[in-house]
Formats: C-alpha cells, sequence, structure tokens
C-alpha cells in the first residue's frame, strides 16, 4: 500500500521551486492594451459626441418653426409725423443726457 | 520608483494616471499571476496568460475603486478569480466548475521541459478536477499560504464555505496524487 501523499510538503515542493517569469514582454503586452484600449473609448466618445450632433441637427431641421418666426418678421413700415417727432425728442433726450454726462466733472 | 511600495505607485496611478507606475506594479506581480493562473487552468500557458493580461488590464481601468484595506496581490486574485470563472461560463460549462472544458493535454506544449515542471503540471493536472471553488481555495491556501479569512476576502464567499472547500479538495486531491512519486521530481 502506498504511502498516503502529504499536501502540504507538496505544495511547499512546488513554492520552492515555483519558476519566475520574465515579465518585460507581458508588461509591454499590458501597456500597449492598455493604450488601445484608452484610443478605443476616445473613438468611441467621439463617435457617440458626432451621433448626438447628427441627431440634434436632424431633430432641430425638422421640429424648429423657422416658417412661423418668418412671417413674425414685419415687412413694411408705417411712418407718420408722431412717430418722427418721437423719434427726434428720443434722440435730443438721449445727446442730451450723454453731453450732461460728459461734462459732469463730479462722475 | 522601482522600489516603491505598491500603496505609493497606487496613489500615483489613481491621482496622475502614471502608467509606469503601474508597470512596475505589473512587472512585480505578473509572474505569480501567470504561475497560480497556469495551475488554475491545468497549466494552459496561452489561457493563463491571457487571463493574466485581462487582469491588469481590469486592474488598471477599477484601480480608482481599490481602497487599500486589502493587498494588491490580494485584489488581483479577486480579479483573476471573477475572470476565470466568467471564462469558464463563456465557454459553455455547464457547471461552474471548470471542469469539462479543462483539457486533460494541457496546451499543445510538448513535455521536453525539467522535471521540475513537471511537478507544476502534474498538480495542475490533478487539481483540474476540481471544482474551481476548491482549486482557488486549496490553491491560496498550500500554495500561497493564505489565511482562510484572506481566501474568503479574494473568493467573495463565506468562511465555512472556504473551509469546507479546502477540506474537500484535500481529501479529492489526495486521492487523485495517489500512486504519484514526488520524488520522480527531484
Amino acid at each position: 500500500m502506498s504511502k498516503p501523499i502529504n499536501l502540504d510538503d507538496l505544495f511547499k515542493q512546488a513554492r520552492q521551486k515555483e519558476p519566475y517569469y520574465g515579465g518585460k514582454d507581458f508588461v509591454s503586452r499590458v501597456a500597449v492594451d492598455i493604450d488601445r484600449r484608452k484610443k478605443l473609448s476616445k473613438t468611441k466618445e467621439t463617435m457617440i459626441t458626432g451621433s448626438a450632433a447628427i441627431i440634434g441637427a436632424a431633430m432641430t431641421y425638422a421640429y424648429f418653426p423657422l416658417g412661423m418666426i418668418l412671417q413674425q418678421v414685419p415687412t413694411s413700415f408705417v411712418i407718420n409725423p408722431m412717430t418722427v417727432l418721437m423719434a427726434a425728442g428720443i434722440t435730443s433726450i438721449s445727446c442730451g443726457f450723454a453731453y450732461w454726462l460728459a461734462e459732469d466733472k463730479s462722475l | 520608483m522601482i522600489s516603491a511600495t505598491d500603496q505609493a505607485l497606487i496613489k500615483r496611478v489613481q491621482t496622475l494616471q502614471c502608467q509606469d507606475s503601474f508597470s512596475v506594479l505589473v512587472e512585480r506581480h505578473q509572474s505569480d499571476l501567470r504561475y497560480s493562473l497556469r495551475q488554475m487552468t491545468n497549466w494552459d500557458e496561452g489561457l493563463a496568460d491571457d487571463l493574466s493580461q485581462e487582469t491588469f488590464l481590469k486592474a488598471y481601468q477599477s484601480i480608482k475603486t481599490f481602497k487599500g484595506s486589502a493587498k494588491f496581490s490580494s485584489w488581483l486574485y479577486r480579479i483573476a478569480y471573477n475572470l476565470m470563472i466568467s471564462h469558464f461560463r463563456v465557454a459553455r460549462n455547464r457547471e461552474v466548475t471548470g471542469v469539462e472544458i479543462l483539457d486533460d493535454t494541457p496546451s499543445s506544449q510538448t513535455r521536453t521541459e525539467t522535471s521540475q515542471q513537471d511537478l507544476h503540471r502534474d498538480l495542475a493536472r490533478a487539481m483540474k478536477v476540481l471544482p474551481a471553488t476548491q482549486r482557488m481555495a486549496l490553491h491560496l491556501n498550500l500554495h500561497r499560504e493564505l489565511t482562510h479569512s484572506e481566501i474568503s476576502d479574494i473568493m467573495e464567499i463565506p468562511l465555512g464555505t472556504v473551509k469546507t472547500a479546502i477540506n474537500r479538495g484535500k481529501i479529492t486531491l489526495r486521492q487523485n496524487l495517489a500512486g504519484w512519486n514526488s520524488e520522480e521530481t527531484r
């Protein structure tokens, strides 16, 4: 009958003889992989932003009430004497106020 | 930077996203992890290295979540274990054990290595019949000499389950290794 195996001894032996794997190639592979994923995520981000912009532009083009706004822009003006007097009055008051501001030394 | 502690390097990666610091961490821990994953995958070197690479990638991506309450190596083992379980699931393994997808002849390598390597391969081969939980718990306990509590944290399973997994694993492993002569490997 064979002697029962001592697992503690066996694993101790394995631990002592554990090979060391050189890390240079492995480390550079991991670094390249990290860079690749980073680039991938930037591309993904650009694609998402671009797609959102296109969808936004399409929706704006489809639903923006451009015609209604253009219709509300007046196509003709009616000027009567009262309007001219009012415009002249407002201009005179503005000019007078500006002159007073410029001349007032306390300011 | 080479002599900096893990904590200092992790801090640099977390705050400055310093990839060089992370490379030092990879260099420092890669050999242990690659060996452990070889043991977990019936010495499938390709699969073990792929899983190791993915582990470090995940670690880099989620390093901000590392609080430092556990050792960095323990955190890596946790990621690696989860990736290994996912891999077995994706491989459409019916059980979580991972037994079915592990081929009896590990990878496509020829056995031209020294007898020293045979010990590791034989161990890996003997462990392949164990469910993944037992395999990992046994390896962490007997090879990496981690406490039950540390293993419980890494594998995110209750302490009692860890103890049961290790005890059952030992029984099965002893049966599998019965008749195996450790003197042959010396």
